[in-house]
């Protein structure tokens, strides 16, 4: 059976299988590997009507499914079942994506590894001992297990790069407002940015073409043109090309063997006649606190309507880290400490910001690591959330300026993956994924398959 | 960053929380230490920083003021979680007291 969307696009054209074929074989796969991934919370059934040239996809489960439980993960949704569902799931369902269930994440999206999970961890299928990483754990592991074809996710402060590094999986997370967020549980309203995970950044590309645009819907959705990204993606001169090297992304924080991987593919594009040039993103070390002020406080309002009045139950079913962060948000929301933190970490947003708009003035691209440091045990850190935090590090700065990065493999430490970022201006997706396709052209680790044991 | 029992409780208020008092302590102690490291943000010099931030770079987005019919809910669609329900409406505590 394929591994990609592109192979299965070719296998439907040469009638190599039915559709039937192909959403019996992932339904099935999906069910075997639950037990060892716990990557689903919900496998649909699929005596629903399967359209010709069907695409097996799964949603995180924070998108909005008519008719299909949709728990964000979290006790309190453990019954909700939308009456509607978000505008990129009904997008998906026009261009024949069939969904095969609802994804394991961080209850509410809030974590870095999968673990704060109402529903039980997921696990890493490169080594089931490890977190895959999160938010969008489950989202990660389908596709890097070969469970669909690809994953709907969202990224709020790295919660698809992160776990896409973990897993030898492709994860864009697109400019703000390139993607309708409507239908979507809104965690940082300014920030959350709606993307997918696939095998190839191809995949990647083909699925952003049909997920992109503006949205009556979503008043933040932008109405610059969306293209078929797929089409130019080989046509990058990389002679023409200047990629910057963010000093602060390469410092000896950085697990020495993961700054070694992204060393090497950053080698593959400058042999190929990219100008490497070495730039500084002077805020970076202001991210993680700047991010976690901002987010708290909005998540403590949009969680606001769940009472448990008008749909789940009731607020006492919050898990550990939906309080946490729902007090910090509180706290700096609230007068006499309204200036001192939520002001203050909305200025530490603009001068975050305003560090890649400069940078974006002398390069095309900058390429990092998307972590510090190698996925941890399962239950190494649930205990320290601050950890946790420091965990989105690398990731959390592009969420602030809403811009766009393409997470790709970077490689292997000892047999564990690495991914490293590519990060762009606004709208510059086209550009993240031709450069993506070179790094994956000469490397080829998406044909490295997980052992799942 | 101290931060008392007496905040807690009325950040619980606010926050439209009610915590078992296991919960609160473990809660009081980890927003101790996040609070703390989030009030490193008060060494980086902002003067002359917008408080403000525009995210998507858009402006005065407006729609017509008409429904989008086929996405509008049925009364019974917009029930159909409701914990508690009377008369096609939602059951609620009472706001006002007389």
């Amino acid at each position: 059976m394929v591994d990609t969307i592109k192979e299965l696009l070719d296998g439907y054209n040469t009638k190599k299988f039915t559709s039937k074929e192909v959403i019996g074989y992932f339904h099935e796969k999906s069910k075997q590997l639950q037990q060892k991934l716990n990557h689903y919370i919900t496998i649909q059934n699929i005596d629903r009507e399967i359209p010709q040239q069907a695409i097996p996809i799964a949603y995180k489960d924070i998108y909005s499914t008519k008719g299909v439980l949709t728990t964000c993960a979290s006790k309190v949704l453990s019954n909700y079942i939308p009456p509607f569902s978000a505008t990129v799931v009904k997008k998906l369902e026009q261009a024949n994506f069939y969904s095969l269930g609802k994804l394991n994440c961080d209850a509410f999206a809030h974590g870095a590894t999968g673990e704060n999970s109402d529903y039980g961890a997921t696990h890493n299928p490169y080594d089931l001992s490890l977190v895959p990483g999160g938010s969008s754990s489950g989202s990660a592991v389908a596709v890097a297990s070969g469970s669909v074809l690809v994953a709907m996710a969202t990224d709020t402060g790295g919660s698809i790069r992160n776990p896409a590094s973990f897993t030898n999986t492709v994860g864009l997370k697109p400019t703000y407002g390139r993607v309708s967020r409507y239908g979507i549980n809104a965690m940082t309203s300014s920030t959350d940015s709606i993307g997918h995970i696939t095998k190839t950044v191809w995949d990647s590309a083909y699925v952003l073409s049909k997920t992109a645009g503006k949205d009556y819907h979503d008043a933040t959705s932008s109405t610059i043109p969306v293209l078929d990204y797929t089409l130019k993606i080989n046509d990058l001169d990389l002679s023409k090309i200047k990629i910057g090297l963010p000093k602060e992304y390469f410092n000896e924080n950085i697990d020495s063997d993961i700054s070694k991987k992204v060393k090497e593919a950053i080698e593959i594009l400058k042999k190929k006649g990219a100008e490497i040039i070495e730039v500084s993103l002077p805020n970076t070390d202001y991210g993680v606190a700047c991010y976690y002020v901002i987010t708290p406080s909005e998540l403590s309002s949009n969680l606001a309507r769940l009472t448990g009045l008008r749909y789940g139950l009731g607020r006492e079913n919050f898990g550990d880290e939906a309080v946490r962060r729902i007090m910090i948000g509180t706290f700096s929301l609230s007068s006499g400490y309204y200036d001192a933190f939520y002001a203050k970490a909305m200025q530490a947003r603009n001068l975050i910001a305003q560090d890649f708009d400069e940078v974006f003035k002398k390069v095309d691209v900058l390429i990092a690591p998307v972590t510090s440091l190698m996925p941890p045990k399962i239950g190494e850190q649930v205990n320290d959330p601050l950890k946790n935090y420091l965990m989105d590090a690398l990731t959390i700065p592009v969420n602030m300026a809403g811009i766009p990065a393409l997470s790709v493999p970077a490689g292997f430490v000892k047999n564990i993956p690495v991914g490293l970022q590519i990060i762009g201006p606004k709208f510059s997706e086209e550009l993240l994924f031709q450069v993506g396709k070179k790094i994956e052209d000469e490397t080829e680790y998406y044909k490295i398959r997980p052992a799942i044991k | 960053m101290k931060i008392d029992i007496d905040q807690i409780k009325k950040l619980e208020k606010l926050a439209n929380l009610s915590l078992t008092d296991e919960r609160r302590d473990k809660i009081t102690h980890n927003l101790q230490n996040i609070l703390s490291y989030v009030a490193s943000l008060q060494k980086l010099d902002t003067s002359g920083v917008s408080a403000t931030f525009n995210a998507s770079g858009l402006k005065n987005i407006a729609v017509e003021d008409e429904p989008v019919l086929e996405d509008s809910l049925t009364s019974e669609q917009a029930l159909s979680n409701a914990s508690e329900k009377v008369r096609g409406m939602f059951k609620t505590k009472k706001v006002i007291n007389k």
